[in-house]
């Protein structure tokens, strides 16, 4: 699903995000991204869904060379990748369902076409009842699930998570995971970037551990 | 849709947007009226209804030889022979300063034949000015060239300036289009990013900001010139009451500013949506 050759990473000369990375993720894998700050893992994530561009190296998503990618093409390579962030990157001034609405406009889908779709979701993440409320006035955990409707509603392949749970209590965060890791069993390939230890023991997966850009660990759940 | 709710949502915020552009261009139809109305009042100034031939001898057989052949030429409507006598009295129907003028004795004054005219355009005039040299005893033809010369170059600096006028009205209105989308997509820069991160591509992302500006031109341009049409109408009404009627300016002249002004706004909000999407390039520094 996910193949890493070789891949750097550097946005300034002589300063590399990433180096000499090379991994694969297979369909359905359940990946924690972890190492300290600055060890480069929202880079990586970055590179997968092509919000940068490796400076050396191949990175193919889904059999994609991202690099052969053409300015028009990303936007269509992305529908392919639900992101979530620690900030949650939602609209304050618009209600639940807009935000989650406006990730369906892409596609150019009316309001009542995506109702059910975003009620259904939103009842399976336990915030149904807070659809009409303005982003502004909901707590991070509230926030970070509405973050997750919308990763979801296009029906990605992949979910991106970078800190997903970064700002949350420890109760909040076990139940992002709780939902996340629903999805992992549905069979959707997930990346979660993350310094949380205690989610990664509740929650065991393959982990693939940077430092200075490099791999310095990958191991699966099994082998831990 | 998405561009039509943009523009009712900056509805409140681009109302100062609304006011300049409407005052600009009622500005602007101010002087294109003005150039109007001088260049009708130029255009029946100099329209050429007579030509003057002025002969070099002139007893009576010649004189009456020449106006068989002037009425012969084609255009030629009348003839009026002025005999010296005659070219006094005139100038001294037609003039008011000129001191002195009944000391001079009547053989100062030329013997000449008022030609009317039918002929339509200066240039059949100077065809017909050219065969009449051809006649014998003529010394000189004139229709007032010197004067209409001038006239004509009232006319075209007056043209010049409207145009002139038109392409900085239509700089001011890009510049005013230009600044009102990018503070409207500093206010969805937010929204631009979601866009980006869940797969918008470009053109769905510019495509609401350019038509909102469109909308935005359109209904201006089109509200400033039915309010200036409304002032002109009423100025008119008012004028008639004192047996004047200002010419206004034809439709036309309205359909192509409203065309070129929304063309020019149409490439500015075009050129702030694109630079300022490249400017948002990355998802991932909302």
């Amino acid at each position: 699903m996910i193949n890493f050759t070789d891949v750097n990473l550097s946005f300034t000369a002589g300063m590399n995000a990433l180096n000499g990375v090379d991994l694969e993720i297979t369909r359905g894998e359940f990946v924690y991204v972890i190492g300290k700050s600055g060890a480069g893992k929202s880079s990586f994530l970055r590179l997968i869904y092509a919000d940068v561009m490796p400076t050396r190296g191949l990175v193919k998503v889904d059999g994609c060379d991202i690099r052969s990618l053409g300015r028009l093409q990303i936007p269509y390579f992305r529908r392919k990748i639900g992101i979530i962030f620690q900030d949650y990157k939602l609209i304050e001034s618009c209600t639940v369902f807009d935000n989650i609405k406006l990730a369906t406009d892409i596609y150019y889908k009316l309001r009542s076409e995506v109702k059910d779709d975003i009620y259904l979701l939103l009842r399976d993440v336990g915030i149904f009842e807070k659809r009409d409320e303005l982003v502004c006035n909901l707590s991070g955990g509230e926030k970070q699930r509405v973050a997750i409707v919308r990763a979801l509603i296009n029906n990605p392949q992949v979910i991106i998570a970078d800190e997903p749970t970064g700002n949350l209590d420890h109760e909040t965060a076990e139940n992002i995971m709780q939902i996340l890791n629903k999805l992992r069993l549905a069979g959707t390939t997930i990346l979660i970037a993350t310094h949380d230890d205690n989610i990664r023991q509740r929650y065991p997966a393959r982990e693939i551990r940077l430092d200075k850009g490099k791999v310095i660990s990958d191991m699966g759940a099994d082998s831990e | 849709m998405r561009g039509f709710r943009n523009f009712l949502r900056d509805f409140k915020s681009n109302i100062v947007t609304f006011i300049t552009i409407i005052t600009l261009i009622i500005l602007f139809n101010i002087f294109n009226l003005t150039s109007v109305v001088i260049s009708s009042f130029l255009s029946s100034t100099t329209s050429v209804d007579s030509i003057r031939v002025y002969m070099l001898d002139a007893d009576k057989g010649d004189i009456s030889k020449l106006s068989t052949d002037l009425i012969s030429f084609d255009g030629v409507v009348d003839v009026q022979i002025f005999l010296p006598s005659d070219s006094k009295k005139f100038i001294e129907a037609n003039t008011s300063n000129i001191k002195g003028l009944d000391k001079f004795s009547e053989q100062f004054f030329p013997t000449f034949i008022d030609v009317k005219l039918n002929a339509e355009g200066i240039d059949n005039i100077k065809v017909l000015k050219e065969e009449m040299y051809k006649l014998s005893n003529v010394e000189f033809v004139s229709y007032g060239e010197k004067v209409l010369g001038k006239f004509f170059q009232i006319k075209f600096i007056t043209n010049v300036f409207i145009i002139v006028l038109l392409i900085l009205v239509c700089l001011s209105l890009a510049s005013v289009i230009f600044n009102a989308t990018r503070i409207s997509l500093y206010k969805y820069n937010e929204e631009m990013k979601v866009y980006l991160l869940v797969g918008g591509t470009r053109p769905f992302i510019s495509m609401p900001y350019i038509f909102s500006s469109m909308i935005t031109s359109l209904v201006t341009s089109i509200l400033a010139i039915v309010i200036f049409v409304m002032l002109s109408s009423f100025l008119n009404s008012l004028l008639v009451d004192i047996d004047i009627f200002m010419k206004t300016p034809p439709v036309w002249h309205y359909i192509f500013q409203i065309i070129i002004l929304n063309i020019f706004s149409l490439i500015s909000s075009a050129i702030s949506v694109v630079l300022f999407i490249k400017r948002v390039s990355s998802v991932n520094d909302v």
